[in-house]
């Protein structure tokens, strides 16, 4: 049954691959380059073949649910971890997003000859790691992944990186894991007030194998649970989050249960907890307040990190709002919806003008993507599926394009070592495919029609402005969203102006001449990744079919 | 007196000594050992000693499986011991065999490193000395027999930290011993307040909990407060931490890593018991309300953890980093044991396995610092990621391990200790317990700043050129090395038999 292990492969593939570089002799570059190449690209095969024969309907097809261990903790009962790996409508997109990304770092890789044996041992770690972070559904095997790789990263920016990178990386370590801890309160807050019905049903003794488990069996559990019958050692607490999703799989008395009205300051813990997760993921994403942390690690990251961190690590905080809103607090995700569309706004023009202010390039380019990922956060607040379905979209558009974007400063700055804006000018005579790559990634993530850029973004205005009608925002709110649009036209137009048109010159210190056009390896990254823009934007049913059920899932906590 | 209660009494004291075979097989070690150094005064005699000592310990389990039943079972008797001086408890059991597997541990670091002050016979003494307070305080039921193990835990230490044979050793011991004398004293005097408030010195007499309910509130907790001043001296709580820094920094390191575990632990038992004494309230100036003790020993977690996160942060020697860090470990296990329940006793025993093996690692770390460069500069670490790769990979999973991030068992006791803080607060509302869950996750990022310098240098700086050619490492001290942080990851895939040997007794005290 290949389908059991497609999913586990996915993650151990590449850590396997980490190990196999690891091990291998110091000195052999090359080999280390194509170990990890040919791991992430089984990786992205089997992405690709998982995004192709993912069936909406049938999302449990390629579920592997194995008991991890259980430990008993106490009055409030047991707890069970499980190795639980499942995709569905959330997490199928940025399965293949993270392929498709991952592969991207690793040929742009390839020029890294500093340590290549630490280098693609961490890279093929943080390839298996991401992955496990978007498939795993226990909420102990997700903070497991959420939380290690962390630590490739920091290694990654810390010791490849540019001139500031241990600054840059502490900086990222410790944001990271200041959000990470809110989250962990979170956690322990649901898996003590929820519980494993199946694993209670035995340990009570209503039923013998886990194997007789039927829905009246269920009922019966979760009844006795409620009346206080089953309590104690019997009573099996869980990380799973498909239980978390059900309201009679609480304890009636534990803080974080949906019938539990007890305050705190004036919110119910739930309200706090979803705030806190909120947070949590909002650093990650990163939006504004809290988004300090990325244009450092941007600018001193190299150029594959770069990619990997804009393409995909950011997208976990998108990811992790969009499900635990969906499935675990939609009562809070309504209550909040609103300030969600307000920090996302705020976030899209806050860092639309620091992008216009902005003299380096590629901290131009991680300014608009907080910007981009603010519409992540107004599209999900808009409640509405054409929001939800402009939030998923834009994930994977935004973690293409960005890829690109990321590129095209690498490119620049590993011949001149300089990214400054305003030494550049008339590249479009100097490298005129460069200029051709240039121009669509900076027409897509403008919005472009025809790029997944326009498709995402139309979405998300549909949303919001439909969502202003009913919702408790003003359109005012709607409106200002739109600003993203205007903002990043003016950006990318603007710097397109300045580097690429006008008089033809370089002014570097140190470097004389003119710029090349791109090696064949650019080549390689840019054809792909700009033939995806232009399929995903010509063709959005190819994506909007696949997550039609995780949208399904709005409309259904809507209509409760 | 009559005869025949006289006799019975006898009778029952030498039937007590039944349970007693694993202090007194520590008595038999150290008298052995003294006499084995008259009798073999061999060149290599101090490998002779270590290696004799290590094989005693080996008995020494023996001798504990034989006082208190079988490994990992269900063991839920209670016993008073000698008219009510001692209790042995199922958990009792538990402690001692983390004493001994430190002091055991302790011992094979000294045995690597060769190093002749580590291995000699008074040494040897004192660290059995030290055994016995640990596990005479860890069944102390009798507020005279908890002072005469402190003292005695105490006054070996003191010794030990004279070994360190540096100037700054002397000055260390010097000032450990006044603190301690001064706590000891405080303590003693908190313990007459007490006897004189309830006319027991005996922690499960009943009269003694009924004489602290009736006595005036403002003077159980002028006693209470004073005699908690040993207990937290010996754990190292703020605000009686001063000495961790000095001593950690001028002590052998055996020693050191003896000391970061085991007086600790076996004080953080006592004061459970003296907690487990009373439903202490105390009134306290300025406070309209009484408090509970647990709120005071909560309040003392939240800055010991805080003040020693924040204390690690600015440290250059290795050695003053960890005794802060140790600092702030000691916070997160009192808060566990604050919380009087069966979590949070069994989550606490967790981290303190987790702590042991982690503390011991690391010490054992600097050790091999020390030996190579003869000093404890963290910037000394430069270079290793290259020179001394499979040492600075396992440092990286120590490191992370002692944050509290996984894939580590740190992680993993943390969680625990987590879930129990949020357990109580969740079925008591008192916010007092939110507090502590908030400071113990903010101080582990803070944790993480200092954690991650070690890695750093290994891995982020060229090594130092004043190092030379790449000095070489000890061979067999990678494998006593590994054995330590490899359980750090295995335990947490597997945690359940930690956990179970946890929860196969009853904490009640």
């Amino acid at each position: 049954m290949p389908e059991n292990y497609l999913l586990s492969l996915l993650i151990f593939i590449p850590i396997v691959g980490s190990i196999a570089i690891f091990i291998s002799p110091i000195g052999k570059s090359d080999w280390h380059r194509w170990v990890n190449a040919v791991v992430v690209g089984i990786q992205l095969v089997l992405a690709i073949a998982l995004f192709v024969d993912f069936d909406p309907s049938d999302p449990g097809r390629y579920a592997v649910q194995l008991n991890w261990f259980d430990l008993s903790i106490g009055t409030i009962g047991q707890l069970s971890v499980e190795y639980y790996l499942e995709v569905d409508g959330f997490s199928i997109l940025l399965v293949l997003l993270s392929g498709i990304v991952m592969m991207t770092g690793a040929i742009a890789s390839w020029n890294i000859n500093k340590q290549t044996r630490s280098y693609f041992a961490l890279y093929a770690l943080l390839s298996g790691t991401v992955m496990g972070a978007f498939i795993s559904l226990d909420f102990f095997l997700f903070y497991l992944f959420f939380e290690f790789m962390l630590l490739p990263m920091y290694f990654l920016i810390g010791l490849w990186g540019g001139p500031r990178r241990e600054y840059a990386a502490i900086k990222f370590f410790l944001y990271t894991l200041f959000g990470s801890v809110l989250i962990l309160i979170v956690i322990i807050g649901l898996y003590t007030a929820s519980f494993d019905p199946v694993k209670t049903a035995v340990s009570a003794n209503l039923i013998e194998h886990a194997d007789e488990y039927n829905d009246a069996i269920a009922q019966k559990v979760q009844a006795a649970v409620a009346s206080g019958e089953i309590v104690g050692n019997d009573l099996v607490r869980t990380f799973n989050m498909k239980y978390m999703r059900d309201a009679a799989n609480y304890s009636p008395d534990a803080l974080l249960s949906p019938s539990n009205t007890s305050e705190n300051s004036g919110w119910s813990f739930r309200a706090w907890a979803f705030f806190l997760m909120f947070v949590g993921f909002a650093i990650k994403l990163p939006a504004v307040p809290f988004h300090t942390w990325l244009p450092d690690a941007h600018v001193e990251a190299p150029t594959a990190i770069s990619v990997v961190l804009a393409g995909i690590l950011t997208k976990i905080g998108g990811y992790g709002i969009l499900r635990a809103g969906i499935q675990i607090f939609p009562e809070q995700l309504i209550t909040f919806s609103s300030w969600l569309v307000i920090v996302g706004v705020i976030s899209i023009v806050y860092a639309g003008f620091n992008a216009l202010a902005q003299r380096d390039l590629k901290k131009l380019i991680a300014y608009s993507s907080i910007l981009h990922m603010g519409f992540v956060f107004v599209g999900m607040g808009s409640l509405t599926v054409e929001g939800f379905s402009g939030a998923f979209y834009m994930m994977l558009s935004h973690g293409i394009i960005s890829a690109a974007l990321f590129l095209i400063t690498g490119v620049i700055y590993e011949q001149t070592g300089n990214r400054e804006i305003a030494n550049y000018s008339g590249l479009a005579k100097q490298t005129p495919y460069f200029t051709f790559f240039v121009t669509i990634s900076f027409f897509a993530s403008l919005g472009l029609p025809a790029f997944s850029g326009f498709v995402a973004e139309m979405l998300v205005f549909l949303g919001v402005f439909k969502g202003a009608q009913v919702q408790e925002y003003s359109f005012l709110w709607a409106f200002l969203s739109t600003a993203g649009l205007l903002l990043s036209a003016a950006y990318y137009l603007w710097t397109l102006q300045r580097m690429f048109f006008g008089p033809s010159y370089v002014k570097v210190s140190g470097f004389t001449g003119s710029l090349k056009d791109i090696s064949l390896r650019y080549w390689i990254l840019f054809v792909p990744l700009s033939a995806l823009m232009l399929l995903f934007g010509i063709f959005p049913s190819l994506i909007l079919n696949k997550i039609g059920t995780a949208v399904n899932e709005l409309l259904m906590i809507l209509q409760a | 007196m009559e005869i025949a209660t006289l006799s019975d009494r006898l009778e029952q004291t030498i039937l007590d000594l039944s349970s007693f075979s694993f202090e007194l097989g520590i008595i038999g070690t150290l008298v052995l050992l003294l006499l084995v150094a008259v009798i073999k005064p061999l060149r290599q005699a101090n490998v002779f000693y270590t290696t004799f000592h290590l094989v005693s310990l080996v008995v020494l389990v023996f001798l504990l499986q034989r006082d208190q039943g079988v490994l990992f079972a269900v063991t839920t008797d209670s016993h008073i011991l000698f008219g009510g001086m001692l209790q042995v408890q199922s958990w009792s059991y538990l402690f001692k065999l983390a004493y001994v597997l430190t002091l055991a541990i302790v011992l094979v670091y000294a045995l690597i490193t060769k190093d002749k002050a580590n291995l000699n016979i008074e040494y040897q003494v004192l660290m059995v000395a030290i055994l016995l307070g640990a596990s005479l305080l860890t069944m102390s039921n009798h507020l005279l027999m908890v002072y005469l193990s402190v003292e005695l835990l105490s006054i070996a230490s003191y010794a030990l930290v004279y070994f360190g044979k540096k100037k700054r050793a002397a000055e260390a011991a010097m000032k450990y011993l006044l603190f301690g004398a001064v706590s000891s004293a405080l303590m003693v005097y908190g313990m007459s307040w007490l006897y004189g408030l309830t006319g027991s010195m005996n922690l499960t007499d009943p009269q003694f909990a009924e004489g602290l309910t009736n006595a005036p509130m403002a003077a159980v907790a002028i006693a209470a407060l004073l005699t908690l001043t040993g207990f937290l001296f010996k754990i190292g709580a703020v605000p009686f931490h001063i000495w961790i820094p000095d001593v950690y920094q001028s002590a052998p390191l055996p020693v050191v890593g003896l000391f970061s575990v085991v007086p600790k632990l076996a004080a953080l038992v006592v004061l459970g018991r003296f907690l487990y004494a009373s439903d202490w309230q105390l009134f306290l100036v300025g406070y309209e309300n009484s408090i509970s003790m647990q709120e005071v020993l909560i309040f003392i977690a939240i800055v010991t953890m805080t003040l020693g996160n924040v204390g690690a942060l600015a440290q250059r020697s290795a050695r003053r980093m960890l005794a802060f860090s140790s600092i702030g470990h000691s916070g997160i296990l009192i808060g566990a044991l604050a919380l009087q329940s069966h979590s949070g006793m069994s989550s606490l025993y967790f981290y303190a396995i987790t702590y042991l093996l982690m503390n011991l690692a690391v010490f054992f770390l600097i050790q091999m610092l020390e030996k190579v460069y003869q000093d404890d500069r963290m910037e000394l670490f430069s270079g290793w990621g290259e020179r001394h790769r499979l040492w600075a990979i396992l440092t990286v999973v120590l490191m992370v391990s002692l944050t509290g991030l996984p894939p580590t068992l740190g992680f993993t006791a943390k969680l625990l200790v987590f879930s129990a803080w949020w357990e109580v607060y969740s079925i008591e509302a008192n916010s007092a317990y939110l507090v502590l869950l908030i400071a113990g996750l903010v101080n582990t990022v803070i944790a993480l700043f200092y954690y991650l310098k070690i890695p750093y240098f290994m891995y982020f700086r060229k090594p130092l050129s004043e190092a030379g050619s790449s000095p070489v490492l000890l061979r067999p001290a990678i494998i006593l090395y590994m054995v330590l942080i490899l359980p750090l990851l295995y335990f947490f895939f597997r945690p359940s038999l930690l956990v179970e040997l946890a929860n196969n007794v009853t904490f009640a005290f």
